[in-house]
């Protein structure tokens, strides 16, 4: 009796032995180790994030064009204040995309054509009155996207009746009237390119759900290193350089996105939702299916003693928070409130931090994109 | 069989206890690494920063040749060595280094301190000794072998290039480029010879100090800022601060300690800010000496001038721009005119703006 207890007592021993050796296993971090279903979340990602912000600024950029087109056959202030409302929807709805500048986004070279800020308005300007000018031109590409429609549509300290009689009475008119035609007509082509590429013959969908591995190039690869890339974007160039983080603290207001528009924080917003929604891999429809910080779950990842996936969570709410105390303008916030506006740059950096260094670390996913040029 | 079990608990705490090591959260005394004397880690290199400080040795070498009355300065060829463009340089390596000095530079001050080539090249064609209204080479008055180029205002830009250039360049890309954007770089994946992209960029703060691995015990090839620490050491006892902050933070880093790391940041912006106002106040004080020496003045002026220009490079800064703009108001843009009041004004102002009040007469 004795010999038998003994031996059921070695016998849980070994067990939880064996046990502890396999919880310690499981600590180091080989997402390998961890069963998580990569081809389900990117077919998450793919179905229920990527296609359908695809298909928003489609629908978006195709309001767009018909409203451009509306106005210039007979421009009057209602058309415009339409027009104008359709290109904040477009502009918002852009940030939803922007972070996915891989596969047929890269091939166009979607961001750079649609999305370089500042916009060179003497550029513009010299399209306009010259009359020919090679929109695919590299010349051209702070000159045209969404950028230049927002001078076009909203220009410097004009009424809206100055900036009507930019399309009517003024000697360029009509130039004008083509240049906006153009670069709408632009984004629009763009994005049915895209768009088809990720659903219609190309099949990207297809490429992107089966290139399922965490080596560089895999879909889990690309999708985290454009997320930080274009997260980097949003620190950088959207709040960053304006309230002088690249110039010595010397606030540069004309360099925010959307300086003419004045809607840049909607903007930011709408940016660092894009970034929640990939992480979450939470459709436009609202569903919150398997993403990243599901992975991250999965693996365990741990953050000075808690959950990495909680913590990430935690950090974008405080940078949403801090977003949201910058009033737009922008351009005049990194002026007059630049505690503020330096507040949430800090949140986004701490943000940024989790975004690319432990959650790839976790992942087993390599940042190759280089921001920090050191030599 | 009765021993089997107490030996196989033993394997299971001793399996528990190991397991729990790897939890994460430790504090860097339960850490316990240990912070080396000397910057001597694996995987340091920080060769762009060393071809840097070598360029700038050359350009200085040969903006010094326009000392020489008559000796007239090329100024293509000083903005060639600036950008290193058609092999400027003697030392060969440097040709080939692909690194240059002017796309370091703070970006919106490069076209700047093109024009310093230009008007130091333009004042070395003057043929006659400079004096207020003109230029020309300028020499001491007490000692004749010591001489300087200076302008019609008595700007020596020879100075002005180097001291500005260390703030624009050294200054500026450690402060406020490394140490500013260390915080989102890598440091898991190490390349050989390189370490992290952390590791390495902290390194290349450091390569900008310009001091050696064994510094301050050795303080012999200290150049540019590691020797204004060295001669600014004695006043604020900044030779080990620096020292000890760089090696701190490069061990916090390896050891991903953040905590540690950002004090570490704090403290070297902190400091070298100190030695840029401190060599600032100093060359106040020291002009005073040197009133009536119109070379030597406007020699040490010109100097201080850059250490000024240069208390905006540092991201994290304690005086403002305007302040700036007080004190370069107190001296004026005529140096044959400062008066003692002037020098008294703008060192006040300096040292108030930096709690410095105490030291200010010793610096």
């Amino acid at each position: 009796m004795k010999k038998q207890t003994s031996f059921i007592l070695l016998a849980l021993a070994f067990s939880t032995l064996i046990t502890v050796l396999y919880s310690c296993k499981k600590d180091k971090d080989d997402p390998d180790e961890v069963e998580f279903d990569r081809k389900a979340m990117l077919a998450n990602m793919g179905n229920q994030v990527i296609v359908p912000a695809y298909a928003d600024w489609l629908d978006a950029t195709n309001t767009l064009d018909s409203l451009v087109i509306d106005f210039t056959g007979a421009p009057d202030s209602s058309r415009l204040i339409a027009l104008r409302q359709a290109f904040k929807d477009v502009y918002v709805s852009w940030q939803y995309v922007s972070p996915f500048e891989f596969g047929p986004a890269e091939q166009v070279l979607l961001r750079t054509n649609i999305n370089t800020f500042p916009t060179d308005t003497t550029q513009i300007s010299a399209n306009i009155s010259a009359g020919t000018y090679d929109l695919s031109a590299t010349a051209n590409l702070d000159a045209k996207g969404f950028p230049a429609l927002d001078f076009l549509l909203f220009g410097t300290g004009k009424t809206v009746q100055e900036m009507i009689s930019l399309y009517t009475t003024d000697p360029q008119a009509a130039n004008r009237i083509t240049y906006l035609k153009d670069l709408s007509m632009e984004i629009h082509t763009l994005a049915s390119q895209v768009y088809d590429q990720w659903t219609g013959s190309g099949n990207y969908l297809n490429t992107f759900t089966s290139n399922d591995g965490t080596s560089v190039g895999s879909s889990t690869g690309l999708l985290v290193n454009q997320l930080n890339y274009d997260f980097e974007i949003l620190k950088n160039y959207e709040i960053g350089i304006p309230s002088g983080k690249m110039s010595l603290g010397t606030p540069l207001p004309e360099k925010v996105q959307g300086y003419y528009s004045g809607f840049s924080m909607d903007l930011a917003q709408a940016h660092l939702s894009a970034f929640e929604s990939i992480y979450l891999g939470k459709g436009n429809a609202g569903t919150n299916g398997l993403g990243l910080d599901d992975y991250l779950t999965l693996l365990k990842a741990n953050y000075n003693g808690s959950m990495l996936s909680d913590a990430i969570q935690a950090q974008i709410n405080k940078a949403r928070t801090a977003l949201a105390a910058i009033p737009d303008p922008l351009s005049d916030a990194v002026v007059n409130q630049s505690a503020t506006v330096d507040a949430a740059y800090t949140e986004l950096q701490k943000l940024l931090v989790l975004f690319k260094t432990d959650m790839p670390s976790a992942l087993g996913i390599l940042i190759t994109y280089q921001d920090n040029d050191g030599d | 069989m009765k021993y089997i079990f107490p030996i196989c608990l033993i394997g299971l705490i001793v399996t528990a206890s190991s397991c729990k090591k790897e939890d994460p959260d430790p504090t860097p005394e339960e850490t316990g690494y240990t912070i080396p004397t000397t910057y001597a880690f694996t995987n340091v290199d920080h060769t762009g920063q060393t071809q840097r400080i070598a360029m700038l040795d050359e350009l200085s070498s040969y903006m010094n040749t326009g000392k020489i009355s008559g000796t007239v300065l090329d100024a293509q060829k000083m903005k060639d060595m600036y950008a290193n463009a058609g092999n400027p340089f003697s030392d060969a390596t440097l040709n080939g280094s692909g690194k240059q000095l002017k796309n370091k530079t703070y970006a919106a001050d490069q076209s700047l301190f093109d024009s310093y080539f230009d008007n130091l090249a333009l004042a070395s064609q003057s043929t006659v000794a400079g004096s207020n209204g003109v230029a020309g080479v300028v020499a001491s008055s007490s000692d004749a072998s010591k001489t300087y180029l200076l302008d019609a205002n008595g700007i020596e830009y020879n100075q002005l290039i180097r001291k500005g250039l260390m703030g624009a360049i050294f200054y500026y890309q450690a402060t406020s480029y490394y140490l500013e954007n260390i915080v989102t770089d890598d440091n898991n994946t190490v390349t050989s010879g390189e370490g992290t992209a952390m590791e390495h960029h902290w390194d290349e703060a450091f390569g900008y100090f310009g001091v050696p691995v064994d510094f301050p015990t050795n303080t012999s090839d200290a150049a540019y800022w590691g020797s204004y620490s060295n001669q600014r050491d004695a006043v604020l006892g900044s030779n080990k601060t620096m020292m000890d902050a760089f090696l701190k933070g490069r061990a916090a880093i390896s050891n991903k300690d953040y905590t540690s790391r950002d004090e570490a940041v704090t403290t070297l912006r902190e400091m070298w800010e100190r030695i840029c106002v401190g060599s600032a106040i100093h060359y106040l004080n020291s002009v005073k000496l040197n009133l009536a020496n119109d070379g030597v003045r406007c020699h040490e002026l010109s100097e201080c001038l850059g250490f000024i220009y240069s208390l905006k490079y540092n991201v994290d800064r304690k005086i403002t721009d305007s302040q700036i703009t007080d004190v370069l108001n107190h001296i004026g843009t005529n140096l044959y005119n400062v008066t003692a009041t002037d020098l008294d004004n703008a060192r006040d102002l300096l040292s108030t703006i930096y709690g410095l009040d105490d030291i200010k007469n010793i610096l």
